[in-house]
């Protein structure tokens, strides 16, 4: 069996490391990772992917417009997206799965955990 | 002589006439004048009255024009009965211009629109208070807070009093304290994911094997990011509760569900600290509540019960329907029992516990990871759900 290709798209680079060492430990995926949402979208459509984790406060463009373009374009649109968040906790996650997303993490996160919360959220075993 | 006696028994009865009609007229002017009097005090009132009137309302004039809110009476036919003069310099109409027009002429037909139905529930009788923005004659947008408070009369509504007052002020505060909330939120919990997440994955040992005192020091660090990350939750959680701006959409919540819901969630504490968590027979009943809040509060809660009982012990959770009498109003509620076989609460304490940062025992933010807010947090949520929190305890 293949094993899944994640996208982390979070502008922190520190952030972006932990969660690729914690879902690589734990998990056999394949972590791309993206520093904006622009760079994210240009790697969406270049490779095939099972989910994406995008972090909700970047700047320029963020993790809501990412969403919304990601969405917006037939070849990514069916890709699942889970949003990893700094925000408060309880009405901010309504607002975001109102807005498509699959699954909400808020930060910190638990990187020892991560793939089995991201593969709680879709479904995955 | 016959003719004699009777001339003079006829004088003599006009002089009795005569006596008898003075004697009316003294009496007749006597009340005239009584009533004169009477007529001259009632004149003399109604000019004092009428002057204190006219001074009363040139010092309403000179209140209410001094003010900066809008003061306005509005008759039942929605036309200006009185107005102050800040309406000029909103409106940039003459103050006086405005008397006798309609609202539907001054305000614009958006903000008419959006004011017409607080103005038909006032003029059925309720006082209203709502927030509006509007638009000024410069174009500048402001937001208002509107009174308006029934003239009631005889047991009908005549008009009502009408205060706007501009709180464009405050709502910038808020919208600044929101954004500082915001970016406080992100930055305080950015760097903390990076630690937090770097010391779980040491702590695996799955990246190479520490010595046991070097395992012994993540362990400390690891317990001391989570201790932060729970404290920088609560307060951000609690500031934004208690600002007032937190908008609850309460729906219909199976009590079961959400008592099986907190005790998954604590579960794995629970193992931790070796405690059953145990749910009593509850009624199928439902409440109205914004289910997200109340989970943080019965998990909250259920933290508590674990931190601080003996292991071995049951913590048990129950749920029942409550009536209660206020104001001679019949009110039904659902009433969540957590009990659990803990230290107990002093009987000098029980009153404090739900305040910021109190706890039992100062130890206990050290020993037992506590933030000192989980309490106070509850208690906004009840609060905010038009409900009531209480602890019944046995010390020791």
């Amino acid at each position: 069996m293949l094993s899944k290709q994640i996208l982390m798209i979070d502008d922190e680079s520190d952030i972006q490391t932990v969660a690729r060492i914690g879902l690589t430990i734990m998990s056999d995926w394949q972590v791309l990772t993206a520093s904006s949402g622009k760079e994210g979208i240009a790697q969406a459509k270049s490779h095939k992917l099972d989910a994406i984790l995008l972090d909700v406060m970047m700047p320029d463009m963020d993790g809501i417009a990412t969403l919304k373009a990601l969405k917006a374009d037939s070849s990514t649109q069916s890709i699942p997206i889970i949003f990893l968040t700094a925000k408060s906790r309880a009405l901010n996650r309504k607002e975001l799965y109102a807005l498509g997303a699959q699954g909400v993490i808020h930060k910190p996160f638990d990187p020892t955990t991560l793939a089995s919360q991201i593969a709680g959220f879709l479904g995955w075993n | 002589m016959q003719q004699l006696a009777n001339q003079i028994g006829v004088a003599i009865n006009h002089a009795q006439l005569l006596e008898h009609m003075e004697d009316i007229v003294v009496e007749r002017t006597a009340k005239l004048t009584k009533t004169n009097q009477q007529l001259r005090r009632e004149v003399d009132e109604r000019l004092r009255t009428e002057s204190a009137l006219r001074r009363s309302e040139k010092q309403l004039r000179l209140i209410t024009n001094a003010l900066p809110a809008l003061v306005a009476y509005i008759d039942s036919h929605h036309r200006y009965r009185f107005n102050n003069y800040a309406y000029e310099r909103w409106y940039d109409f003459p103050y006086k211009h405005i008397l006798g027009s309609r609202l539907s002429d001054i305000v614009s037909l958006d903000v008419y629109q959006q004011i017409l139905p607080y103005l038909e529930q006032a003029l059925a009788g309720e006082t209203v208070t709502f927030e509006s923005e509007m638009i000024q004659s410069s174009g500048e947008r402001l937001w208002a807070s509107v009174s308006y408070i029934p003239d009631s009369q005889d047991g009908r509504v005549k008009g009502i009093f009408s205060l706007v007052s501009d709180i464009s002020d405050r709502k910038a505060a808020e919208r600044m304290k929101d954004e500082f909330i915001s970016i406080v939120s992100h930055e305080l919990r950015t760097p903390l994911t990076s630690i937090h997440g770097s010391l779980k994955l040491l702590s695996t040992g799955q990246l190479g094997k520490l010595k046991a005192e070097g395992q012994e020091l993540i362990d400390i660090a690891l317990k001391n990011t989570e201790r932060l990350t729970r404290l920088i939750n609560d307060v951000l959680d609690l500031e934004r509760m208690s600002s007032g701006r937190v908008t609850l959409t309460p729906v219909a919540c199976p009590v079961t569900d959400l008592l099986q819901s907190a005790a998954d969630a604590m579960q794995p504490m629970a193992d931790e600290y070796n405690i059953q968590l145990a749910i009593r027979a509850t009624e199928p009943l439902e409440v109205w509540a914004e289910s997200d809040q109340v989970m943080q509060a019965l998990t909250n809660l259920l933290s508590n019960a674990i931190k601080f009982s003996p292991q071995g012990a049951t913590v048990w959770m129950q749920a029942r329907s409550s009536a209660n009498q206020i104001n001679n109003k019949s009110s039904s509620y659902v009433e969540f029992l957590i009990k659990d076989v803990g230290r107990g609460i002093p009987s000098d304490k029980l009153e404090n516990i739900f305040e910021r940062f109190q706890q039992v025992d100062s130890s206990d933010a050290r020993e037992r990871g506590g933030t000192g807010l989980g309490l106070a947090i509850c208690r906004e949520i009840i609060q905010q759900h038009q409900g009531r929190i209480w602890v019944k305890s046995i010390h020791g």
